[in-house]
């Protein structure tokens, strides 16, 4: 798995918590107004019997009612630049997947063109090979390093097996007396010398001869890249595609320049989503003040016990009212709850996506051989059975460093080769939200 | 073309060989991954037809702790005498050196002993030959 699929997967994790984090705010923002238009409702109702005599009953209401109003035209003001803002990254993204497929159109021509070349293509052919034998469960250079770093001190512990073997016995070099030798021979049957010396001289050679096998396997890599990377250049060059390439770079600056737009305007309706705004707040001021002395439910209870039958009607409503006004407040609590939840997962998709952004590097040539499936551990993680290090720990069992000789080569890491199939990250994103991916 | 002496041939090819096998051996050796794969999958094979149970992790822990016993020192554990003899002879240099001086400082006694058993002997003609020269002069 690439950087960029892996990137492309947590950007789309952390645009799903968040649009479910922004639904649940926009609820209890929506079930927050219901439940003062029907405080206010039941005010009035309330203003309209006489023995209660809540205080400049009319005028207040006419005030929340005001202030209800001012909220509605400023929430629909802030929702419309909003939407603007969102309508002009839809725009610019829009433009980049246009330019993006224009590029991948060029750089598939290009390689296609390239490829029509025997010799290029043979040397794509022998890249891919010896990159396929560079991976360490292929090549398992760093398992036979440790085992000959770990095996090696050992044949220097026992001096009988030291003593022979700095007398070079055994060896063409070994010329001691007879008597010596007679004496060697007996300690050399003592710690089974020929063996062991067997073991260890395979050890030594294993040792040099991996290591070279690495170095010729990075410096084929490193040559058949550059060869691979300078034809690329060139061809790509007399394409144009280092004009588009920059003015993709100048489109991805206009993405992020709207989307810092669309981010501002974020916490004006956040205020309306969270019940912060000036209009809310004087609102329910005023109806706090209303009900300084009383609550709804006890002057619900005492317009029960007056006697006017003409009140009876009104107390009727009130109750229908004052037990929709509970469950309204019920609803709003389970939806706070709900609220704290997501917000929570929301963190904990962004927490993981910075941490990728700086694990990651889509620039260097990092590749993940998990040896699990990364969205089912990303569920898990979101789900809070697996924390931020479990899953950072996995992605560095499965981390290598492997060149990547071209960068059309992103199209397919294992294969160079010309092929349809991309899993370029933008397509997801892109498709996914049109609107932004980090607000 | 010269004609090649068939022992040079012989010798050439010798070498050769044992360098191919050496090189085998070594390319076998380093192979690791893949033997070990191929192991673990004979394994579970033979499992799998015969329907006993197991699982990857048994097989694989199993396949890599064999191999992990490859190419280590084994040397048998020795009795107290082999022990005592073994040290004396990784010491035995110093042994022969001791023996060396000793040899020496004996010769070198009985150097000066037989020196010193000759010295009177030759000391006393030469004192008769004074003497008798002495009293010559005299008469």
């Amino acid at each position: 798995m690439t950087p960029d699929t892996l990137m492309g997967i947590t950007q789309r994790n952390s645009r799903t918590a968040e649009l479910e984090v922004r639904a649940a705010q926009q609820q209890l923002s929506e079930l927050s107004e219901q439940q003062l238009v029907l405080e206010q409702d039941i005010l009035v109702r309330l203003g309209k019997i006489a023995a209660l005599h809540l205080e400049q009953g009319a005028v207040q209401d006419a005030h929340v009612s005001a202030a209800l109003q001012a909220r509605q035209v400023a929430k629909d003001q802030a929702h419309q630049r909003l939407a603007d803002a969102e309508q002009a990254v839809a725009n610019a993204l829009a433009a980049k997947d246009n330019l993006q497929a224009r590029i991948d159109s060029l750089e598939q021509q290009v390689r296609e063109t390239l490829e029509l070349d025997p010799e290029y293509a043979q040397r794509v052919q022998a890249l891919d090979q010896v990159q396929a034998a560079h991976r360490e469960h292929v090549s398992g250079y760093l398992d036979l390093r440790d085992e000959c770093a770990q095996k090696r001190p050992t044949f220097d512990v026992d001096p009988l097996y030291c003593y022979l073997r700095s007398h070079r016995y055994g060896t063409e070099h070994y010329q001691r007396n007879r008597v010596h030798r007679l004496l060697d021979n007996w300690l050399a049957s003592k710690v089974n010398y020929a063996a062991n010396r067997k073991n260890e001289l395979s050890l030594i050679a294993m040792a040099q001869r991996n290591e070279a096998l690495q170095a010729e396997r990075e410096a084929q890599i490193l040559s058949l890249g550059t060869y691979i990377t300078k034809r690329l250049k060139l061809a790509r060059h007399e394409q144009g595609l280092y004009t588009l390439t920059n003015r993709l770079r100048e489109s991805q600056a206009a993405i992020d320049s709207a989307k810092q737009h669309a981010n501002t305007l974020q916490p004006q309706l956040a205020a309306f989503a969270l019940n912060q705004d000036p209009q809310y707040l004087r609102a329910r001021q005023l109806l706090t003040e209303q009900l300084k002395t009383r609550s709804i439910g006890q002057l619900v209870d005492l317009a029960s016990q007056t006697l006017d039958e003409a009140d009876d009607r009104i107390v009727e409503q009130l109750q229908i009212l004052h037990v929709q006004l509970k469950a309204l407040e019920t609803q709003q609590n389970a939806l706070q709850q709900a609220q704290k939840t997501m917000q929570d997962r929301y963190e904990r998709a962004k927490n993981l996506q910075r941490k990728l952004r700086i694990e990651a590097n889509a620039d260097s040539d990092v590749y993940f051989d998990l040896s699990t499936d990364f969205e089912q551990l990303l569920a898990r993680y979101m789900g809070g059975d697996v924390s931020l290090g479990q899953v950072v720990d996995v992605l560095d069992k499965g981390r290598m460093i492997v060149h990547r000789s071209q960068t059309a080569a992103r199209q397919t890491f294992i294969s160079s080769t010309t092929t349809t199939f991309s899993f370029s990250t933008t397509t997801i994103s892109g498709n996914s939200s049109h609107t932004s991916d980090s607000f | 073309m010269h004609d090649v002496p068939l022992s040079e041939q012989l010798g050439a090819l010798a070498r050769v060989d044992q360098l191919r096998h050496q090189q085998n051996e070594v390319d076998q050796y380093l192979s690791l991954p893949q033997r070990r794969a191929e192991v673990a999958a004979r394994i579970r094979e033979y499992y799998r037809s015969n329907a006993i149970e197991f699982s990857d992790a048994q097989v694989d822990q199993g396949v890599r702790e064999f191999f992990a016993s490859r190419l280590v020192f084994e040397a048998p554990p020795l009795g107290v005498f082999d022990r005592f003899l073994s040290k004396l002879l990784l010491k035995r240099s110093l042994a022969v050196r001791v023996l060396q001086c000793i040899a020496v400082a004996a010769l070198m006694v009985q150097c000066a002993r037989v020196i010193a058993q000759e010295s009177p002997a030759r000391q006393a003609p030469a004192a008769l030959h004074s003497l008798s020269q002495n009293t010559g002069s005299q008469a």
